[in-house]
């Protein structure tokens, strides 16, 4: 890839993910910068990926911020619901799994983009796994918007109508609706 | 050089900035697991080099504009392998992946449920832990709406952990794939 390729895609990304942050696309730096990126590297052509240090920066700037992320406070809030929190994990992540080979075996989609399109462990980190794999970052990428997309959408519902529901039950009139 | 804020609103400290020991971690586990071969090195020893450099001793993690920038670079990384083929995929696998993740939706409440009934969480905590994926939306949505922020994050960050150190590792090296 080109000096004048690889700018292009990087503005084109960068101006996609402020694009993303205005219209509250679901992780917007990774799927606005996706969606920018896309456009140039389909207009302009000039193939090829992106450096393999450039995914690599990528991989220490995501993987430093989820591991600083695990410090004392959280172990200590989840101790409180270690044991259903363990299990929550382990389903949810194993839903995943199954899932994507379903996806594998029913739809032709190879085996690890299928997987990692369905893994719940973080948008970046699965792109970023993916990258390393030199699989197909963009369609992983996809895959994770249409999830986050209904889970985020069902969850923001569910939350209103359970609030709702608490609201009638106890009787509590005075509080507004968002 | 640089002010900055203690992670719990302890008062501004002079020294390095924010997170720099967070992200040398994660450089060197990152390298290091690279140089070992070992499979996705690159986020999964970032991930590791900083819980250990920072995140388990309590310092201050990265700001947020470090995942950001990791993140964008992701979404570049994967918008310049964005084709028409890719697309195409995507287009076809558009009901299966919305099935896929009306599954994991399904399976997030019904652990929810346990968590409620048998945990005695708020159902609205425990359907912002469970659900599978969009941490920093849902964590904004438990700030929204008075749920126990501390465990929501919790759970998605061990979760993510999970994955990245422990499933993603198996996965590549189930899948055959260096």
């Amino acid at each position: 890839m080109s000096f004048a390729v690889l700018v292009a895609i990087l503005a084109g990304g960068s101006a996609g993910a402020a694009v993303g942050r205005l219209l509250r696309f679901p992780v917007w730096p990774l799927t606005g910068a996706l969606v920018g990126a896309g456009a140039v590297h389909l207009s302009v052509g000039g193939g090829g990926a992106l450096p393999s240090w450039c995914v690599f920066v990528a991989q220490v700037l995501v993987g430093s911020a989820v591991g600083a992320s695990v410090g004392p406070t959280v172990l200590r809030e989840f101790r409180v619901v270690m044991a259903p929190g363990l299990v929550a994990v382990v389903v949810t992540v194993g839903a995943g799994i199954g899932l994507g080979f379903v996806l594998w075996s029913i739809n032709g989609v190879s085996l690890v983009e299928a997987v990692f399109g369905m893994v719940p462990g973080g948008v970046g980190e699965m792109v970023a796994a993916v990258a390393s794999l030199d699989g197909n970052g963009a369609l992983v990428a996809g895959m994770h918007l249409v999830r986050l997309l209904v889970v985020v959408t069902f969850t923001q519902a569910a939350v209103r109508w359970l609030q709702r529901r608490g609201e009638r039950g106890s009787g509590d009139g005075d509080q507004e609706p968002e | 050089m640089s002010e900055a804020k203690g992670p719990e609103g302890t008062p501004p400290h002079r020294g390095p900035p924010a997170g720099l020991r967070a992200l040398g971690g994660g450089l060197a586990g990152a390298t290091l697991f690279v140089l070992l071969n070992v499979p996705a090195g690159g986020i999964v020893g970032a991930v590791a080099g900083s819980a250990v450099a920072s995140g388990m001793r309590g310092h201050a993690p990265p700001r947020r504009a470090v995942r950001v920038v990791g993140m964008v670079l992701l979404g570049c990384a994967a918008g310049a392998r964005l084709d028409a083929g890719t697309l195409q995929t995507l287009l076809g696998l558009a009901l299966p992946l919305l099935g896929a993740a009306a599954v994991l939706v399904l399976v997030s409440v019904a652990l929810a449920v346990v968590l409620v009934r048998r945990y005695g969480v708020d159902p609205v905590t425990a359907l912002l832990a469970c659900a599978p994926g969009g941490v920093s939306e849902l964590a904004g949505f438990a700030q929204d709406t008075n749920a126990r922020v501390g465990i929501v994050i919790a759970i998605h960050v061990v979760r993510v952990v999970t994955a990245v150190l422990i499933v993603l590792p198996l996965l590549v090296l189930l899948l055959g794939q260096p």
